[in-house]
């Protein structure tokens, strides 16, 4: 069974993360050694929130926690924060440089006390953001979803809609269904919700559309094709991000590994020595967000899984869905890093971080500690556990 | 000229704004400085806004503007209600179009839920025309401090209104949102209660409102006992984000003694609530099954009352506005129809 332990303070609740149901963690059968650790790890490290520059330390002491409590082979740790705070708030560039420092220093703490190999990925630049392309009045439909804001979905539009497109300030390419298809190679449920149309902004535009977050912007994510790569592996050969995977499987038998991933940290940032990786895929490039930790994660691009860009998520929220505290995803992940290492290698893992539930999704280890922020609001400290041993 | 939608009646002159900005005199009128200019609209369940009573399951558009009468210390859309004009990004949508849209992604309803609604009311009623002649109802979140004026157009406008009591004296109010007499807040509750179907909302911050929850429980059953009270957790946010997170435990212990005044008291605002299902007044059988992911309100997974809103069990009548609506059942354009609508 896979559960999840929800802490907001002085009060959790355990749910089947499945069905969302509280569990009577006296009567089912369940491992208590795991369910008690990741009680103890959301007790003792709530999430301080997505505006507290100390939620870059809560990621590092959370991992240190857990590699103490559990030893794992492998851990799956992200940082979000100055990808988030870039995004909305106006920093000088000093501010910047000493946000973008302490994130390096965390990590640097991690890997200095456990002695992990580490494999840091910068997702990604932030940019100045230039302006917004507005689609809200449009004929047909334009909708963004908030974490993924350079692509927009576009619905039954008129023939004056792709006309008034083609002129708009901000908008790069209107690209069909059809032609997506054609080169992409997608299909199944990725090709059924896949919009009519995908817009795509200009390099340091965003959308405003059905969608969008009323956020004040202040930097927008960059369109980098390739992105920094440090892999402390010999035999790692990581061309592209969908590579990575493999690089960890191959060496996580014999090597204790830990995969960083850094949002908002790109080439102009990265401290250290690098190697770059492809970012992108024919013309579409990651979005640092949900496409990004997917692709990593499951070593396949993103036409591959089932979450185009742009895809209407909410006509997916019914009242039956499956694991409700995933949010817009529609089942778990079973292709995950996490899961594989697991079921096929029969190595340890866990994972900490501050993406909300894209950290569990993504990692799918053995135990995840994550946040539970919406909106950047704080609603709490979640653990989901994936290794049942009972 | 005195502005009257709220009750700060403001004194404008020529081109001068008043508290909530949202409104200039030009000549001898009084006029929205942008009208319909809004920063945000979204398909969302109407339980997360919250509504648990009305239309439960159904798709909102919901739909914000920028401003507010109030300046409510822990705000948690401080960045968008007290924004200045120009701060925030905003986009002029018509009123048909904002019903298209509604109609167009399958949302049953229209709901103004960022900010407060009484400082952009012309453009709220402009839509809720439009919504009432395309067959969608119109619900509104308000801090209930507007002109019994105001209260009576807003009573013929939306069907639904979730009225914020933020807590039950006088100097909680002036102290944390800036107004100096609550009692029109009241005064509306109940004859807003009296026309529409009404909800309430209170935000608790422990050790200074936590002592009013049976002052609030005590007048909400005082002028319908079957209003349904949404209690949330504070954030610590805007002018009060150094404040601890309140603890669960207490203020529910407090709601204990309150959930023996009124059958309909549900606490949210934290992920995992186990207080935001409906229960059968009489047997307890759980009715309307909720989670809640974070934030208000919660969302529906299981809605167990007959037609006529009965629990299956005893028959007793549970009080709920409009019909159970499916998620995916609204009907939307033809072209459309692909996306699983
Ligand atoms: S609506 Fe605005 S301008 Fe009018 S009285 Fe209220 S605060 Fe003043």
């Amino acid at each position: 069974m896979t559960y999840a332990v929800l802490d907001v303070r002085e009060w959790d609740i355990a749910v089947d993360l499945e069905t969302g149901a509280p569990l009577d963690t006296e009567t089912c059968s369940i491992d208590s050694s795991m369910l008690n650790m990741a009680r103890q790890v959301v007790k003792g490290y709530p999430y301080p929130g997505d505006f507290a520059l100390e939620s870059m330390e809560w990621v590092t002491d959370t991992a240190l926690r857990l590699w103490k409590a559990y030893d794992p082979n492998f851990m799956f740790i992200s940082y979000a924060q100055p990808g988030i705070l870039g995004g909305v708030l106006d920093l000088t560039r000093d501010d910047w440089n000493d946000l973008v420092d302490r994130q390096f220093q965390n990590v640097d703490r991690f890997i200095k006390n456990t002695g992990y190999t580490p494999i840091i990925v910068g997702l990604g630049d932030m940019i100045p953001l230039k302006g917004y392309a507005n689609l809200s009045n449009l004929d047909g439909i334009g909708y963004v979803r908030k974490a993924n804001r350079r692509y927009a979905g576009l619905f039954s539009p008129s023939d004056d809609d792709l006309a008034k497109l083609g002129d708009m300030p901000g908008v790069e390419r209107v690209v069909s269904k059809h032609d997506f298809i054609d080169l992409f190679g997608a299909a199944g449920s990725f090709e059924h919700k896949f919009p009519d149309y995908l817009v795509v902004a200009e390099e340091g535009y965003a959308f405003k559309t059905m969608g969008s977050s009323t956020r004040i912007g202040y930097k927008t994510i960059a369109r980098n094709e390739s992105i920094p790569v440090y892999a402390g592996l010999s035999n790692a050969r990581i061309h592209s991000i969908v590579d990575l995977r493999d690089a960890i499987i191959r060496n996580a038998s014999r090597q204790r590994i830990a995969l960083i991933l850094l949002d908002g940290i790109g080439v102009k940032d990265f401290r250290g020595r690098y190697n770059l990786c492809d970012n992108s895929v024919y013309w579409y490039t990651y979005c640092q967000g949900d496409d990004s930790y997917l692709a990593i994660s499951t070593g396949k691009h993103f036409q591959y899984g089932d979450y185009p860009p742009g895809w209407l998520d909410f006509t997916d929220d019914v009242e039956s869905k499956t694991c409700p505290y995933d949010g817009f995803i529609e089942r778990p992940v079973t292709d995950s890093i996490g899961n594989y290492l697991r079921n096929v290698l029969g190595v340890t893992s866990a994972a900490a971080g501050s993406r909300s539930t894209f950290t569990h999704l993504a990692a799918g280890a053995d135990i995840c500690v994550e946040c539970c922020c919406c909106g950047l609001y704080n609603y709490g400290t979640k653990a989901v556990i994936y290794k049942d041993q009972a | 000229m005195i502005c009257n939608y709220c009750e700060w009646r403001c004194e404008l002159g020529d081109g001068q704004a008043g508290v909530c900005q949202m409104y200039i005199q030009k000549g001898n009128r009084i006029e929205e400085r942008h009208p319909h200019h809004y920063t945000t609209y979204v398909a969302t369940h109407i339980e997360s806004l919250p509504f648990f009573h009305a239309y439960p399951g159904s798709r909102s558009l919901q739909v914000g503007s920028r401003g507010c009468n109030f300046d409510c210390h822990y705000c948690s859309n401080a960045y968008v209600a007290k924004s200045l004009p120009g701060e925030v990004y905003t986009f002029r949508l018509e009123p048909k179009r904002l019903v298209d849209v509604a109609k167009q992604t399958g949302c049953h309803n229209i709901v103004f839920a960022v900010n407060e609604p009484v400082v952009f009311l012309p453009s709220l009623i402009e839509v809720a025309k439009e919504a009432q002649a395309a067959g969608l109802p119109v619900g509104c979140m308000t801090n209930g401090y507007m002109t019994e004026e105001t209260a009576d157009i807003l009573s013929e406008t939306c069907e639904f209104i979730n009225i914020s009591l933020k807590g039950f004296s006088q100097e909680f109010y002036r102290k944390y949102t800036g107004i100096s007499d609550f009692s029109p807040v009241l005064r509306n509750i109940r004859k807003l209660a009296n026309r529409v179907h009404v909800e309430i909302t209170t935000p608790i911050i422990q050790d200074i409102n936590d002592h009013e929850i049976i002052d609030i429980a005590e007048f909400i059953a005082s002028v319908d006992k079957n209003t349904p009270w949404h209690v949330f957790r504070l954030l610590p946010e805007y002018k009060m984000q150094d404040r601890e997170y309140p603890s669960i435990q207490v203020i529910n212990k407090k709601l204990e003694e309150a959930r023996r005044i009124l059958p309909y008291i549900y606490f949210s605002n934290f992920v995992g609530s186990t207080w935001v299902s409906t229960h059968c007044p009489a047997c307890g059988k759980k009715i309307i099954e909720r989670f809640n992911l974070g934030g208000c309100g919660g969302k529906m997974v299981k809605y167990l009352l007959d037609e006529g809103n009965s629990c299956p069990d005893c028959r007793n009548h549970v009080h709920i506005h409009g019909n159970y609506t499916q998620w995916n059942s609204g009907d939307v354009d033809n072209d459309l129809c692909s996306l699983g609508c």
